[in-house]
């Protein structure tokens, strides 16, 4: 295993987004002990040291302004969907009279992805300062951050740090002596994967059932509160100092035209070094999985999601595929939030998307209805095909399953949890096809077994 | 009015065009068009749609390009253009798939479903299933359980559309249903609150579109199509909710609403849908009753009547006119008035009958209430379309359930600001924007406050000005509605009239928009016997056989207990336990030498009747209501085995036993002669009555409101008597219709004493005390109950309770008692504890 921070050592090394200070641990792992000892106040004027929100709230930039350069350097969303951020922010409604509010989307539940948990850990100033420039740029004063319930130590760390910003005069009623008050609230989940959806995560906020909720009205009009409301990822928001850093150039300098810029990757699976890294755009997957110490030895890859378990399948041909929204749809698949799960030949694709179908029958709220029957009749026939009782008819009716749920669920969970089944009997039919045969044979023997023994 | 202008838009629906409302989802003109578009979640009540089981999804296509997603149509509104295809392969596809899905867990036993053959999952899975599942693996099964009283829980049923949730969170707000958990492994759980008798619960079992939840007095009890279907009106209020008595081998099987969009839209409460339980109860009578000295004797009907006509005639040869009186409640139809009325004048030739209950504390009506009654009325349409809403003295929930939650959820949506004033908070004000509490009794003190403050001249007590304020913008409209304070008043005719005086100044202050002013009437015919016990007011001449009615309710009872009368005739009316004043109708029945108690069940006053005659309960007679908004609807008789006679059979039954023969009336003629006498009263095929109804508007006179502005003093408990005593009007309560169904046994009633928690400590009182309310007539000892909505300084109780009668304490005139603890346990008192059935 190598040594050393991941970030550091095969990382952009961006200290416009993740600062270089994050840990000094010799072997780059986490201890519990170790995030008492996490510098995460960043000394005054140093990039992260809220020298781009000061100059956002002192400079008397107006809010098109900030959008403007948002949209110049092309940031997209990072919590799945890419939309376009600068766009977003403009959707709010500029002449509405009462309150609006920010609200970040830290529930990161998708299985394969850990990215805004350390930012929330390692570099949460970062992210508050991003809020305070959101926050301006939208015409909110206060900002919720919605995290994961399970995340102790990131709300914890998160409380802390924005314990510090009020104690500088970062945050408060005049934020660095301006009179743009804005104001931090931390807020958690309590471990349900829709809660990442964003009308779900309002409705969650709000204290109501987290079930998602009918657009239009979209939040941007009409969201927590019934207020104009923008939601944005963790990471989205913690890359937009940098935009008043470095510039808009800095960001579409990087990346591919439609995939500017630089984005974190979670990597896991069968890899020898997984972890997460900020790389720009346009990377490709195999120097992605290069940087993640590549498959064991004398394995070879089976497959691979690159966004997110929510994400089709990519067959062992993918490593030459380049990592931008454009270049992963055009292969079949999707970047979603950037969370390559690596399996290799040893994997039994039958018995992953069997537990990758438990998670989505487990997590699906139960609005709607393909959803919630679909999620748990393919969860069901996967239990059953790798319990040996599989048959070949099964295949047909998991893609009629997909079929009912996709585009016709409520909200996209369901096209999630349809997308990796359709994609892995398609694609890896063959895999299916051997499992069921061979249980076939085995009942086949068994039967004849009983019969003779009679 | 310009706020109700409807704006249209033009859209194509597979090739045709169709013209539909901008503002409506397209699964309701879609549906209105009679276009099938299966669906299951979405439900005319719920808004905004909820979009969940996606079996609305129809394809759309606008400015030439079409839409990549199939849409869900419960939720989408149309445009100008719109194209709409219902019948394309992939609608068609999706319905098959989304119907699958709905069917694995469902189990398959339509045949034992009490929602079998008026189930919409049985219905689409005709039109759109397949014949054969496919589903092999395990289904999702629960066992059942109890939701509340009435209902049951059949989860394995249960499909998961949520509409029974929805119901409960944006409808009546009990919040009865709830979801635990998530995904498939949803439940739906029921939530009863303790000690609190549901209201609106029954309409679950409508809203669920298929049978997970049914009724417990109606499982297993036979199919939809197996029972005779009779069109009838809610027959405990004045709203006119329009319901269905269904009955099956002769008895009755359940009431479901005959869904009225412009009464009660498919929102009926749960007394209007359980209470038929007494129609197939061996309480309700059927044999007469003859008491003596010497104990009661059971006849048959027909005796019972000639013995009754024979005793009636001799009281007549005696004494002669005028000395027989005649009673009958507000529940009584038309007809039935129109032939007691005639049956006085031509046979008793008396002047002394009185029909429906006191609305003017005994007095005669006055002409300026009934012009207000008639002028200045809206329809329930109005009430619930109006901006805003003030409720005067009146629990609409309790008062007026159908139209209490029509104005709560259009209060709720924000559609219509609810104004409410009353002496003691309710479930009915919960999204009022201004609530005032001005103690009981000072209802014209507040009524006469808001007139001086709206038009700047004289007096406004400091605690009344927000309301005024808030009067002073109502918008485009304002529905001023009053109840049972104003009945229960001293002096209603004078509130009535400062009532339409602050009509005119709230319309004055907004630019003479338009405003109304509606009464709740108590009962189901009250404005149909405030019509016919008082003909000659509304201009129909006399004639030789109908005599003007000689004064009020307290004309009649004074003349009994005088002894000038010498025989009561009471229909229908449990004057005993209702009539403010005890004392009097006590010593009225008392002082007379024979009273004829007619009715369906037995009640107190029925009890100390010489001569008790069974009647047809409400299910059982045909004939016309006239509802709070002058509705004019129709009530069939159910079809039961059980015979039951109407008033007009009565009456022929005591007037050849009187007269040797009588001049038989069915309820057509008399329907005709009601129509003949009365030019206004609608005039329509009595046999085929259009069941919604037809509003009238009687011929009178307007009569100019006097403009009077001095304030009363206020009232307020006293050093001797500290407590006010609050009489309220409960949905449940002691009428027979609900003592005798055995539906209700179990629950939770209101027959307690409430106080606030406040006072209780005062008293030194705990939940559950035995408590003796005392004043300087006399006292009554009943359980106290404590609650915060009871204004502090005064005590409630439920104005209908035969254990424990209120109008022991109360009369017209305003009542304190002093509160004391009472020793346990007297016999009266377990008895009613055993009634009230709570504790
Ligand atoms: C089922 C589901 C789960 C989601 N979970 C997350 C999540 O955990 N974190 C996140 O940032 N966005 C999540 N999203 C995406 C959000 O709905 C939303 O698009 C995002 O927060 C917008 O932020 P962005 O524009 O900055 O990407 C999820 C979406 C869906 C449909
Ligand atoms: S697709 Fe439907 S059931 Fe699934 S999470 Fe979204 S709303 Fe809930
Ligand atoms: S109980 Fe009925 S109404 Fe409620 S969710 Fe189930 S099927 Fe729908
Ligand atoms: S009726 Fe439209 S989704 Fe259920």
């Amino acid at each position: 295993m190598a040594k050393g921070n991941p970030i550091l050592q095969n990382g952009v090394k961006s200290e416009w987004i993740t600062p270089v200070t994050t840990l000094d641990n010799e072997h780059g792992i986490r201890h519990i002990e170790d995030y008492e000892k996490i510098a995460r106040y960043v000394p005054e004027g140093a990039p992260g040291g809220y020298r781009a929100a000061k100059k956002v709230l002192q400079s008397g930039m107006t809010a098109d302004d900030i959008i403007n350069a948002v949209k110049a350097s092309g940031i997209r969303g990072k919590g799945g969907a890419g939309f376009p951020t600068g766009l977003k922010w403009s959707f709010v409604p500029k002449d509405n009279p009462g309150p609006k509010y920010l609200v970040i989307n830290g529930d990161e539940s998708e299985p394969g992805t850990f990215k805004d948990r350390f930012i929330l850990e390692d570099c949460p100033h970062r992210l508050i300062e991003g809020c305070i420039i959101a926050a301006k740029a939208m015409g909110a004063h206060q900002v919720y951050t919605y995290i994961r319930g399970e995340f102790f130590d990131s709300i914890r760390l998160l409380k802390d740090a924005v314990n510090e910003a009020y104690a500088k005069g970062y945050l408060g009623d005049s934020p660095f002596g301006t009179d743009y008050p804005v104001h931090f609230a931390v807020h958690s989940g309590a471990g349900a994967y829709i809660c990442g959806e964003e009308t779900a995560l309002l409705s969650s906020l709000e204290g109501e059932r987290g079930h998602p909720k009918l657009k239009p009205p979209y939040p941007a009009v009409e969201g927590v509160f019934k207020k104009p409301t923008i939601i944005n990822n963790v990471e989205t928001i913690a890359g937009v100092p940098a935009v008043f850093d470095a510039g808009p150039e800095w960001f579409t300098a990087r990346g591919s035209e439609k995939s500017p810029g630089i984005k974190l990757v979670s990597v896991s699976g069968c890899v020898r070094n997984p972890g997460w890294w900020e790389v720009e755009y346009g990377i490709t997957i195999g120097e992605l999985l290069d940087m993640a110490g590549g498959l064991r030895p004398g394995r070879k890859l089976k497959a691979l999601i690159p966004g997110g378990s929510s994400c089709p399948l990519m067959k062992s041909d993918c490593p030459p595929v380049k990592f931008t929204y454009e270049d992963v749809q055009a292969a079949g698949s999707m970047l979603g939030c950037a969370a390559m799960i690596v399996l290799d030949d040893s994997v039994d694709i039958v018995k992953a998307m069997g537990s990758i179908s438990h998670f989505y029958a487990h997590e699906s709220c139960g609005k709607c209805t393909p959803c919630r029957e679909g999620t748990r009749w393919f969860r069901q026939i996967h239990d059953r095909i790798v319990a040996g009782g599989g048959r070949m008819e099964d295949l047909d009716t998991l893609i009629d399953i997909c079929d009912g749920i996709e585009t016709k669920s409520f909200c996209p969970l369901g096209d999630a949890a349809a997308w990796p089944v359709r994609s892995a009997v398609t694609r890896f039919r063959e895999d299916y096809e051997a499992h069921i045969r061979r249980s076939m044979e085995a009942r086949a023997a068994g039967e004849t077994a009983a019969v003779t023994a009679h | 009015m310009a706020k109700h202008e409807i704006e249209w838009v033009n859209i194509e629906v597979d090739g045709v065009p169709l013209r539909v409302r901008k503002d409506r989802y397209l699964l309701w003109s879609l549906r209105e068009a009679y276009y099938d578009v299966p669906h299951f979640c979405a439900h005319k009540w719920l808004d905004p749609p909820f979009a969940g089981c996606r079996m609305c999804m129809v394809q759309i296509e606008t400015g030439g390009k079409m839409w990549p997603k199939l849409q869900t149509s419960c939720s989408t509104l149309p445009s100008e253009g719109m194209k709409v295809y219902l019948k394309t392969e992939p609608v068609v596809q999706a319905r098959k798939e989304e119907l699958e899905f709905h069917l694995l867990n469902h189990p398959l036993e339509c045949p034992v479903c009490d929602k079998g053959g008026e189930c919409m999952l049985q219905d689409q899975s005709m039109d759109h299933g397949v014949s054969a599942g496919r589903y092999i693996e395990e289904k999702r099964i629960r066992p059942d359980a109890i939701l509340n009283d009435y209902m049951r829980m059949n989860y394995k049923r249960c499909f998961h559309c949520k509409r029974c949730v929805h119901y409960g969170e944006n409808i009546d707000g009990a919040n009865l249903m709830k979801f635990v958990k998530r995904g498939a492994e949803t439940r739906i759980e029921s939530y009863p609150e303790p000690g609190e008798a549901p209201r609106f619960s029954g309409n679950l079992i409508d809203i669920c579109p298929v049978g997970a939840i049914t009724a417990r007095s109606y499982r297993f009890m036979g199919r939809p199509w197996e029972q005779e279907l009779r069109h009838s009106v809610g027959s405990f209020d004045s709203v006119g909710a329009n319901i269905w008595l269904c009955s099956r081998l002769g008895e009755m099987a359940r009431v479901i609403p005959h869904d009225n969009d412009q009464v009660e839209f498919g929102l009926i409460d749960d007394v209007t849908r359980f209470a038929y339980e007494c129609v197939n109860d061996p309480r309700l009578l059927s044999r007469a009753t003859l008491r003596s000295q010497g104990g009661s004797e059971q006849v048959s009907q027909g005796r019972g009547e000639s013995e009754a006509g024979r005793r009636l005639a001799a009281v007549l040869g005696e004494h002669g006119p005028d000395s027989i009186g005649v009673l009958a409640g507000s529940g009584l139809n038309s007809e039935e008035y129109l032939a007691l009325a005639k049956w006085c004048g031509s046979v008793l030739g008396s002047g002394y009958y009185h029909f429906g209950e006191s609305l003017f504390a005994g007095a005669a009506p006055s002409a300026a209430a009934l012009s207000s009654f008639v002028h200045e009325h809206p329809g329930i349409d109005e009430i619930v379309n109006a901006s805003t809403v003030l409720s005067l003295g009146c629990d609409l929930f309790e008062e007026a359930p159908a139209l209490g939650l029509r104005v709560d959820i259009a209060a709720r949506r924000k559609k219509l600001k609810l104004l409410s004033a009353r002496s003691h908070r309710s479930d009915a004000d919960r999204f009022a924007t201004l609530f005032v509490n001005y103690g009981y009794h000072n209802l014209l003190r507040l009524v006469r406050g808001l007139s001086n403050a709206l038009s700047g001249a004289g007096e406004c007590p400091e605690e009344f000005k927000p309301l005024a304020e808030q009067l002073r913008s109502i918008g485009d409209d304002c529905a001023v509605v009053y109840g049972q304070e104003v009945w229960q008043n001293a002096a209603p005719a004078e509130l009535i009239e400062a009532l339409s005086a602050l009509r005119s100044a709230i319309a004055a202050a907004n630019g003479g928009k338009p405003v109304w002013l509606s009464p709740v009437f108590p009962g189901v015919n009250s404005a149909g016997a405030l019509l016919l016990g008082n003909l000659s007011a509304f201009g129909v001449s006399a004639g030789s056989e109908l005599k003007p009615a000689a004064g009020g309710l307290k004309t009649l009872l004074e003349a009994a207990a005088s002894g000038k009368l010498r025989a009561l005739v009471i229909f229908d009316y449990d004057i005993l336990s209702t009539y403010p004043d005890r004392a009097l109708v006590r010593k009225a029945l008392d002082s007379v030498g024979l009273v004829v108690y007619c009715g369906p069940f037995e009640n107190p006053t029925s009890e100390a009747a010489h001569i008790q005659l069974p009647l047809g309960s409400f299910a059982q007679r045909e004939g016309t209501v006239v509802s709070m908004e002058w509705r004019v609807q129709k009530r069939e008789a159910a079809v039961l085995e059980i015979a039951a006679a109407d008033v007009a059979e009565v009456l022929n039954g005591l007037t050849t036993a009187m007269q040797g023969a009588a001049v038989a009336d069915t309820m057509q003629g008399l329907y005709l002669e009601l129509c003949e006498r009365l030019p206004q009263y609608p005039r329509e095929a009595f046999v085929d009555f259009p069941y919604e109804g037809r509003r009238m508007k009687p011929q009178l006179a307007e009569a100019a409101p006097a403009q009077r502005s001095e304030l009363p003093a206020e009232f307020k408990g006293s050093a001797d008597f500290p407590l006010v005593l609050v009489p309220k009007r409960f949905l449940y309560n002691d009428r027979a219709e609900i003592r005798c169904s055995p539906v209700f046994d179990q629950v939770a009633k209101p027959f307690h004493a409430f106080m606030n928690p406040q006072d209780m400590k005062v008293y030194n009182l705990a939940a559950g005390d035995q408590v003796e309310l005392q004043d300087d007539k006399g006292s009554s000892t009943l359980p106290i109950q404590s609650a915060s909505w009871v204004r502090p300084g005064s005590v409630v109780i439920n104005d209908y309770c035969i254990a424990a009668p209120v109008n022991v304490l109360a009369g017209f005139d305003p009542v304190r008692v002093r509160p004391r603890k009472a020793q346990p346990a007297k016999a009266g008192e377990a008895a009613l504890a055993s009634s009230g059935g709570a504790e």
